[in-house]
Order: structure tokens, then sequence, then C-alpha cells
């Protein structure tokens, strides 16, 4: 079965000048597919956590070009790239970033609500179905802040997915974690991938849970040392 | 849905920090209530002091000027010196001709509420061997009223009985106390060309202004016209009273063109007063900025430390799929809700300091402090608040719009 492309990039290239210039990514071209869990992995300093975030739109500096389902994104206004974001690209970080001033229940639905597409009350509906799916009912309408680490992990999870989006990329998603969450978090990314066709791209220190993934990018020193396509 | 979502966003934040919000509020509460309750002060206390001048002055006066005397021939060949010997003002009576349609084609004119003609005579009044020189108008002294609102000076007698008394005069209380003048009482008042008449004081009127009462004096118009020796047609001057007294200097060159007269405006004739007025609105208008700007930067510095507090909310925002612009409403809105808050309480209280001003007694014939509540600076001051919280919220907004959150995020 041939796989349908989801994002690509060509020859993405990115310096640093601070404190000297310093080449981070060189020449880096590859393709994530439909429905693929793919992880990056590399050393400190490899810069797997750069290039997930020239792929995430939000770094715009950088040499080549990169394509979600085609569309040439390189070169995009910021506020189409912020539509694009909020539409195609769900975010997981490694300090799970809520607001902490805002319930969770609001923390997964204001995505939803930038997105527009449905009203409050099916955006509050989709929510608590996130939240349920992900063990979390019972917690929708305590403040963010009030949450232990792994269940803000899974908030943020369930806020990456609400507006269905086709790229999920996670920076160090349970480099935080204890075992037990890490597990919860693992199984509810291939459950992702397996059911809906999301595509995930995770940054990770984690061997084995990059093991467990479809695919391995190995970065060293700026550069793809494997793609990692299993024979 | 799209402002929706932005509103809830800036509504979480200010209620979170509920301190904070009322503290920055207050300070646009402070500056707007001043901002306004100045202003009224101002106005009202200008508007008492028009219309003080309004009791003495009418908005527009018509005259005919002197004028220098002219060579009786000019060569205009150049070959001949033009010889006049000390040249002076020209001797021509003051009269202005056929007044009735002077008066009739100025009330036609649309601006003009009241204009009436009026004689004015410098005299001496007596009583016994005391003596004081003072000016009188011989002028209908119900039409005076309507310009100058004779009726509230008046402490004895009535003005209509000047009406039905042809020899009946209304003075001041100056006069009356110098020269020991009760209502009813005989006064003899010899003009400048000495011609002596014996006059019934029919009233006593108390201005605020002392000089005045010390030297004016209301006849009608047919007595007065006997102290010069004049018949019923001679008329020195045209008082003229307009809708908008701001409009005076205008008018009064209409009139100029309209009537080949000399047209009087207020102003000039009150210049010393006018250059008051406008210095006590400067420095009015400088003070109540500095106190807005004050309040400006109150919500500036709050919103700004805000800011600064949650560039990670802003990362994430922004990485969910807010864009700049979003995050410039979310903060700009904040400042305005601030700023709505702030206004509102503002105006109450510039309300409340009004209504008590307004109830301390001054005395003499002001009475209570010439102050009201003002609709017109409300608005100005409910409208000024908003732009300036506006350009307070949108400065650090656009710092905000400008987060890159790829760098918070690698932190």
């Amino acid at each position: 079965m041939e796989k349908q492309i989801i994002l690509n990039t060509t020859n993405v290239g990115k310096y640093f000048y601070d404190p000297v210039k310093f080449k981070a990514l060189d020449g880096i071209t590859f393709e994530a597919y439909q429905g693929e869990f793919l992880t990056l992995v590399g050393k400190s300093g490899s810069g797997k956590s750069t290039l997930l975030y020239i792929l995430s739109t939000m770094d715009t500096e950088y040499e080549g070009e990169l394509f979600i389902e085609g569309e040439k994104i390189t070169g995009q206004k910021l506020d189409n790239l912020a539509a694009i974001r909020n539409k195609n690209i769900g975010f997981v970080f490694q300090f799970h970033y809520l607001l902490p001033e805002f319930s969770c229940l609001k923390n997964v639905m204001i995505p939803a609500l930038k997105l527009g597409k449905f009203s409050h009350e099916e955006v509050e509906q989709q929510a608590y179905q996130r939240l349920e799916t992900l063990g979390l009912k019972d917690q929708a309408l305590k403040p963010a802040s009030k949450l232990s680490g792994g269940q803000q992990q899974r908030v943020a999870i369930a806020r990456a997915l609400i507006n269905s989006p086709k790229i999920i990329m996670c920076d160090e998603p349970t480099g935080n974690l204890d075992s037990k969450n890490t597990q919860i978090v693992f199984d509810t990314f291939q459950q992702i991938c397996r059911e809906f066709g999301q595509t995930i791209i995770a940054v990770t220190h984690d061997n084995d849970f990059a093991a467990a993934s479809d695919r391995t990018i190995e970065l060293a020193d700026g550069k793809i040392i494997s793609h990692g396509f299993k024979k | 849905m799209k402002i929706g979502v932005n509103k809830e966003i800036a509504f979480t934040h200010l209620l979170s920090r509920k301190r904070q919000t009322i503290v920055a509020s207050l300070g646009v509460t402070i500056g707007i209530a001043m901002y306004i309750f100045m202003n009224s002060l101002v106005t009202g206390s200008n508007r008492y002091s028009d219309n003080a001048i309004f009791k003495t002055c009418p908005h527009v006066r018509i005259y005919k000027d002197d004028v220098m005397s002219v060579p009786l021939a000019n060569d205009s060949s150049g070959n001949h010196a033009t010889v006049i010997i000390n040249p002076k003002i020209a001797n021509i009576s003051k009269n202005l001709i056929n007044p009735v349609k002077l008066v009739n084609d100025i009330k036609k004119q649309p601006e003009v509420i009241a204009a009436a003609p009026l004689v004015t005579v410098s005299l001496f009044y007596n009583n016994g061997k005391s003596q004081m020189n003072g000016t009188t108008s011989g002028i209908n002294i119900m039409e005076a009223n309507t310009m100058f609102d004779i009726q509230s000076t008046m402490v004895n007698g009535d003005l209509k009985t000047l009406l039905s008394t042809s020899n009946g005069i209304i003075i001041g209380i100056g006069i009356a106390n110098k020269l020991n003048i009760k209502l009813n009482d005989n006064i003899s008042v010899i003009s400048s060309i000495g011609v002596v008449k014996l006059m019934k004081v029919v009233g006593i009127f108390k201005s605020s202004n002392v000089a005045t009462d010390k030297s004016k004096s209301y006849m009608n118009l047919a007595a007065a016209q006997q102290l010069l020796q004049q018949g019923p047609s001679y008329v020195t001057d045209i008082y003229v009273n307009i809708k908008n007294p701001a409009m005076a200097p205008a008018f009064a060159s209409k009139l100029e063109s309209l009537t080949d007269y000399t047209g009087e405006d207020w102003q000039s004739a009150n210049e010393l007063f006018v250059a008051g007025k406008k210095i006590r609105s400067v420095m009015f208008l400088c003070i109540t900025w500095a106190i807005l700007l004050v309040a400006a930067f109150g919500i500036y510095n709050i919103l700004n430390m805000t800011i600064a507090q949650k560039l990670n909310d802003i990362a994430i925002l922004k990485a969910t799929g807010f864009s700049g612009k979003d995050v410039v409403n979310i903060f700009v809105m904040e400042a305005l809700i601030m700023g709505v808050i702030g206004n509102f309480i503002g105006v109450a209280l510039a309300s409340l300091c009004v209504n008590l001003v307004s109830h301390i007694y001054i005395g003499a014939d002001i009475g209570y402090f010439p102050i009201q509540f003002e609709p017109a600076i409300t608005l100005t001051g409910v409208i000024v608040g908003m732009l300036v919280t506006f350009g307070a919220g949108y400065i650090p907004a656009r710092k905000a719009a400008k987060v890159d959150p790829v760098a918070i995020f690698r932190k």
C-alpha cells in the first residue's frame, strides 16, 4: 500500500548566531506519512528540537522548504501560519504548558473555540469526550494548576487532539513523567495513529519510547544519520 | 466566535488578578473624574462670569464712532501740499440715523435674540450738596431686562413702574447709599450739556460690580433724550444680543457692513476678561491631561507587568493557533475593560463631586457655587478616557504580539 505523505522537507538548514555562527541543522530532507508514529532521536545538541520547531511552523528563520499536505509553508505570512497551526497541528510539550488560570476543560476548549468550527456547546461536549478518553473527566472543572504532572500532560494531549489535527508534534512528551504515566501517554499515541490515522512526530530521549514507535529518525550534529525505515 | 474566545481569555485574565484590575481601573476612575470635574468647574465659572459680563455688556454694540477731520480739498496732482491745521475729532452728532428702521432691520437677522435702541448720557446725580457723576442709559426697560436680566439685580422697587413713570429712574445701590436716597425719593440729575431734571427713584439695583453700582442708572428713552435736548429720533447706541455669544465678533463685522456704523463685540470690549478666561482654560487643560496621563501610565504599567508574567501563556496561545492580532486583541480588550470600569465609576465620582461642590454657598449674588453636571464634558471625558486606555493597552499588547514562542519554549 502506498503511504500518503503528510509532511515533508527539502534541504532544511538552520543557523544560530549567538554566541558564534553555528549550523544547527544541515540538509534535512525527509517525509512523514499519514498515520505514522514517528520519533526523532539524537544526542543533546543534535538539533532534533530545533527541527521540531521548524516543522511546527513557529520558527520561520531557516533555509530550505517545508510542505504540509503538499502545501508550501515556507514564506507564508505569520497570521496564515497561526491558522495552519490551529487547524492542522497539535502540540504536546515537555513541561505540559497549560494556561494556569483556566480550568482543564477550558484549556482543552480554547484551540477549538479559536477555530470556530463548532458552537460553544459542541466544543464543550467534544472537550469532555477527549478528557473522558484520557481518564480525566472528573478533573475537568479543576484549575489546570491543581493537577499532577501526569494529569496535566494528559490534558495537554486532549488539547492537542481537540481540533482533530493531521499532525501532532511532541517535544519530550514523557520526559517529565513516571513510567506509569509514560505508558498511558504512549498507549494514547498509538491509539491515535491506529484509529484516527493522525501522524505523530515526537522528539524523545527515551529509547524504549522510540523503539516502540513506527519509525525513528536519528540525528547527529544537525544531520540525519538514519531514516529508520524497517527492513 | 473568534471574538468570543479572545474576550473569554481577556475576562479570565482580569478576574484571576482582581486586585491589579481594580487598581488600574481606579487610576482611570480618578483621571476621568478629575477631568470631568475640573472641566465642569471651569465651564461653570466661565458661564457665571460670562453672565456677569452680559449683565452690563451687550453681545454687540452698534454706535457711531468718532471720525477725524479730513482735509477739505485733497490735491491729487501732487503739485501742491495739502494744508490742514490741527486735525481733530470732527464734531459730528453721534445720532444714528433712522433708528427705528435700523433696529427692525437688525431684528430680522436670524441670529438676533434682542435689539434695543438707547441713549447714553453722562451726568451728575445730586441730592442737596452731595454730587456723584455717572452715566445713564435711556432705554426701554423691558427690552433691557431681556438682555441684562436687570430684574434679578433689583433690591428695591419694580422695573415696570418705570414704564408708567415718565421721570422715573432706576439707580445703583452705591448711588443710593452715598446720596442717602431711598425708593420713591427724588433725585436731581444734570447732564453733560447742563440740562437739569428732577427724577423719581422707582427702583434700586445691586449688580456684582461696585463701580457699576456707584455710577449706573436707567431711565426712559424720552427722559434721556430730553437731558441731551434731542428729539425722539435721537439714539446713540443699539444693543444687540445674539443666540451664540461666541459668534459676536463675526456678527459685529456683519452688522458693520450692513449698517455703516461701528459694531463692537463683547470680546473686544472686555479683552482682559477674555484673556483671563483663555489662561484659565489652558491651565486646567494641562492639569486634567496630566492626571489622565498618569492614569494611562497605570494601565500601561500593569499590562506590561501582566505580559511579562504571561510570556509562557502567550507562547502557548500562539502555538495553538492564535495570531499576533488575536494577542493584541486580548490585551487591548483587557485595557478597554479596565477603561470601561474606570470610566463608569469615574463618571459617578465626578457627578458626586459636582453635586457636593454645587452645594457650597459662596454668597454675594453668586449664591451657590456655579457648577452643574455637563453632559457634553462628561461625554468628551468618557471618549478621551477610552482613547487613552486604548493607547495604554495597545503599546504593551503589540509587544506581546511579537513574542516568539520558540524562544520561550527553548528556555
